[in-house]
């Protein structure tokens, strides 16, 4: 069993932010820069063959600032944690616990994201209701940050394949809003990447009995410390949902989460303020 | 598949509080009153050879009083959820989230429960930590309201039996403990009665493979102590608490579950939440069993006598 974990970049900068204790993975001359990491990956997974029993993970440059780990401390977790078919590092403990599930977290930030995604998942017979899909902290992965066997790489490039081609070839409308253009901080990206960032949250909501580690970042923004406890209520009652299909527990989770936002967040309150409903 | 529930009576009283859905089972003679209504299900199970996709449940006549439901809705849960291995009814909404688990519920009320739990599990090479144990609803039963299917009562009477046989052979520390007085509202009864009570919910939560359908535990009626009504939420929030530990083993959920549940402890526990505890893992038997708000009638409705009991 080896633990293959790469560290993309495609310049010299980033270069420079690669952790020694992971595997640099270059993208040569990164020829398709809309399709960010994805490229990366789907290269790796393409050209190598996959060994059963072994681990890979296909990290950012950008991995220790968002994570504050080091490639030691990442394989220190795994070590500890043995025998799961999934490591996940996943950065936001508060976008995790605020919202059901990371594509309404995603829909937030990326208007039309929701409705992409259940026309994509209809279109693989994969009928999801995303009001009622839960991601906890578990099955919340941002950043693609997993370290995980092939049982799990398989379904999720399976997926994300599909997502390829529709972005590459098809002519539909579907083709025409992944491949829209939205802001993301700073830059413009387009929509496809995001929704294949939130692929692999799908693939471990949706398959329970795969074994899963997830390294719970024990940082979080300042102005949510005092509602720490209750981030984990959220999760607590988003695993509860998911444990006994009851409903209320859902109630519960908003009227909290509504009650964490008001307090943590300034602009939930300026939204409510705005918007009376 | 048939639905065999049971409704114990021992006398003209008791047998004018049953439920006509349900099947009368007496008591005759009610000659052990000292085991309450294991004699009758032990007797049973002696006599009768359970099918396997039968379900069997024996309930105690203040099964309506205690549930508030009736026959008819029992059997109507079973018949709109079907394929369970276990169904349960229990009541008491605050004692199944304000306790990590049966036991810690039980060590609170009858002083001592879990070291003698302890020793018994230990003859049986059942290795458990109460302080991280979990009943959540799901796993969470008192007064044995159970129907299921022999796989789980074949599991369950395995163990009682071993803990019939230990108290009634009264040799040794364990029988002793088993067969002690413990004071319980104004009615005394042995230990062996709140812990074969209390088998089942160990059990459910040992087997999580058993397909188990809880009446939803909201529904029941509460007890005198309304206090717990305002923070219905707050037990919720409890129950999923413990099922976050028992799913992720993350001890954090636990410090955040005894956290809020000494909060509703102790703005709902009028009678006596000491704060000497923060829970009730180490309550020995020197110190004087809680009081709870209600008086429970099943106890207080004490069979009449035909013989000695000859155990105590």
């Amino acid at each position: 069993m080896s633990i293959n974990i790469f560290q993309l970049y495609n310049d010299e900068a980033s270069k420079e932010m690669l952790d020694p204790g992971f595997l640099p993975l270059e993208i040569k001359g990164n020829p398709r820069p809309d399709w960010r990491e994805y490229w990366g990956i789907r290269s790796y997974f393409l050209e190598n063959v996959l060994e059963e029993g072994n681990y890979y993970g296909f990290l950012l440059p950008l991995f220790k600032t968002q994570m504050h780990l080091t490639a030691e401390k990442a394989l220190s977790f795994i070590e500890k944690n043995p025998g799961a078919d999934i490591y996940t590092f996943s950065p936001s403990v508060v976008d995790s616990a605020c919202h059901l599930n990371v594509f309404q977290q995603g829909e937030k930030s990326y208007s039309g994201m929701l409705a992409i995604m259940e026309d994509f998942f209809s279109r693989i017979d994969i009928p999801i209701d995303f009001n009622v899909f839960i991601n906890d902290f578990r099955t919340t992965v941002f950043c693609n940050y997993i370290v995980a066997k092939p049982v799990f790489w398989r379904t999720w490039f399976a997926i994300t394949e599909r997502i390829f081609d529709i972005a590459e070839h098809e002519k539909s409308s579907l083709n025409e809003r992944l491949n829209a253009v939205t802001k993301h901080g700073n830059s413009l990206m387009q929509i496809k990447v995001f929704v294949i960032e939130r692929i692999a949250s799908a693939v471990l909501a949706l398959t329970p009995n795969l074994k899963i580690a997830n390294y719970l970042m024990p940082h979080l923004p300042r102005l949510y410390y005092p509602c720490r406890d209750e981030l984990r209520m959220l999760n607590a009652l988003k695993i509860a949902y998911i444990t006994s299909q009851r409903e209320h527990y859902l109630h519960d989770y908003f009227s909290l989460r509504e009650d964490v936002l008001s307090r943590c967040d300034p602009d939930f309150r300026n939204e409510r303020c705005t918007d009376p409903k | 598949m048939k639905v065999n529930i049971f409704q114990l009576f021992y006398d003209k009283k008791s047998r004018k509080m049953l439920d006509p859905g349900f099947t009368p089972l007496e008591v005759a003679g009610n000659p052990r009153p000292d085991w309450r209504e294991y004699w009758a299900i032990r007797k049973y199970f002696l006599r009768n050879t359970l099918r396997e996709n039968d379900y069997y449940g024996f309930l105690s006549p203040l099964f309506k009083e205690k549930t508030c439901l009736a026959s008819q809705q029992v059997l109507s849960f079973i018949a709109d959820n079907p394929g369970g291995d276990v169904y349960t009814f229990s009541p008491w909404f605050p004692e199944a989230a304000c306790y990590l688990n049966v036991f810690e519920q039980g060590n609170r009320c009858h002083p001592g429960m879990i070291p003698v739990m302890k020793e018994f599990l230990d003859m049986l090479e059942i290795s458990i930590d109460f302080s991280k144990f979990i009943n959540d609803f799901r796993s969470t039963v008192f007064c044995n309201y159970i129907v299921a299917r022999p796989v789980f009562w074949n599991k369950w009477f395995t163990i009682t039996e071993r803990l019939f046989h230990i108290a009634e052979r009264n040799e040794g520390q364990l029988a002793r403990l088993l067969n002690k007085t413990t004071e319980y509202h104004k009615a005394s009864l042995s230990m062996k009665v709140f812990i074969i009570e209390r088998i089942a919910s160990l059990l459910l939560a040992l087997l999580p493979e058993l397909k188990v359908f809880d009446f939803d535990i909201q529904s029941m009626p509460w007890q005198a102590n309304s206090n717990y009504f305002a923070y219905r939420k707050e037990m919720v929030l409890l129950n999923a608490l413990k099922i976050a530990y028992a799913d992720s083993f993350d001890t954090e959920y636990l410090r955040i579950y005894f956290s809020l549940r000494t909060c509703v402890l102790q703005h709902c526990d009028a009678l006596e939440f000491n704060e000497d505890y923060i829970n009730f893992f180490q309550v020995d038997e020197s110190v004087p069993p809680a009081k709870l708000d209600e008086e429970d009638s099943d106890l207080l409705l004490v069979p009449p006598r035909y013989e000695n009991p000859s155990t105590t």
